[in-house]
């Protein structure tokens, strides 16, 4: 499975064990995606790191 | 029993979580916290749920999502008043010191030229950090008067009232490691030493994981921190003081482990998930005996 990032519309392998919500890495802009669905697959940009995020 | 997981990100804890349940044989629901909604009124489906995991990465969002749960007789792992102690780093030390478990000497002040009195009664150097935040996020060592100055003023006009709430904490020599220990209920479970050049040793900030022994020391100051801020599924990280010994750092009540499992071997997932299955069970009970704002009512003291 292959999907496009929105920010650079490069090729973005998709894991075969890949599940909704995953992080994905753009591998030619590096920006971070998120899984949004399996079948179409869909990616979007990643929600950035807020203030109080942590664990 | 069906149990929610609250989640923001699907991370590799996550999925060994979602491993752990499906191994068990456990209905479960993922829950996006972006897309949650709450009618104060009406548990409505969330009542369905035993147990609902917290594993949001924001701390607000699990934190408010957990005290509305809980409100509504709805067990939470962990609970909200854990979550609310964990999360900011003076209810913790408030916490520890109450229960009387070791920890570095702290001062709190409020405006910059207090806070700079109290650094040098510390004495140099000292740690300053924002008494909510995480992943070392904006804390700061601070060597000499000149660099207390400078960062005090900033983050007095950073605009954010709690950046002028100056926790400062004795800074600890500790020999280039400290450690991340896992207590599941009454037990700890792991413990990683977590290996950096910088001072700061977080693993999210570069710090290299590697098998740490639970010593009956260890496993101790880990279960009597844990208990301090009210029990269940936490990450205690510890330093170690030449004089003093272990000492209490943090309590994390969200806690990541994807550098442990592999630094320990042991499943951490399986114990989260075989804890909440056990909480679950107790929903009844929960809801009879916890209450979401545990004080005693002033009320009640002066009658």
């Amino acid at each position: 499975m292959k999907g496009l990032c929105p920010e650079c519309e490069g090729e973005v392998a998709i894991p075969e064990d890949a599940q909704t919500g995953e992080i994905l890495i753009c591998p030619d802009c590096g920006v971070e995606l998120e899984l949004t669905a399996l079948e179409p697959v869909q990616l979007t940009l990643a929600p950035k790191e807020a203030e109080d995020w942590g664990e | 029993m069906k149990i929610g997981v609250l989640m923001t990100r699907l991370r590799i804890e996550e999925k060994w979580l979602f491993e752990a349940l499906e191994k068990r044989g456990v209905a479960f629901d993922k829950i996006d916290d972006r897309e949650v909604k709450f009618d104060l009124n009406h548990p409505g489906e969330w009542d369905q749920y035993s147990v609902v995991l917290e594993r949001s990465i924001s701390y607000g969002r699990g934190l408010y999502a957990c005290k509305i749960l809980n409100g509504w007789g709805i067990p939470t792992v962990n609970t909200s008043a854990v979550e609310d102690t964990c999360g900011d780093k003076l209810w913790t030390s408030a916490a520890l010191k109450f229960a009387g478990v070791p920890q570095p000497e702290v001062r709190v002040a409020f405006t910059p030229a207090s806070a700079v009195a109290a650094i040098e009664e510390l004495g140099y150097p000292v740690v300053l950090k924002p008494v909510i935040g995480s992943w070392g996020r904006m804390v700061s060592k601070i060597n000499d008067r000149d660099a207390a100055e400078a960062i005090l003023e900033t983050r007095e006009v950073l605009g954010n009232y709690q950046q002028n709430i100056f926790y400062i904490q004795e800074y600890i020599h500790k020999p280039g490691r400290d450690i991340r220990a896992f207590v599941v209920g009454d037990r700890t479970i792991a413990a990683i030493y977590r290996t950096s050049e910088h001072w700061i040793t977080n693993t999210a900030r570069g710090g290299q994981g590697s098998a740490c022994p639970v010593t009956p020391d260890l496993d101790k100051i880990c279960v009597d921190a844990a208990r301090a801020v009210g029990g269940g599924v936490l990450a205690v990280d510890i330093l170690e003081d030449r004089k003093r010994g272990f000492l209490v750092n943090e309590v994390n009540h969200t806690m990541e482990f994807h550098t442990s499992v592999p630094a320990t071997g042991i499943d951490i997932p399986g114990f989260v998930i075989d804890y909440t299955i056990e909480v679950g069970k107790k929903k009844d009970e929960f809801r009879a005996q916890y209450h979401p704002v545990p004080h005693a009512s002033i009320v009640e003291i002066l009658k």
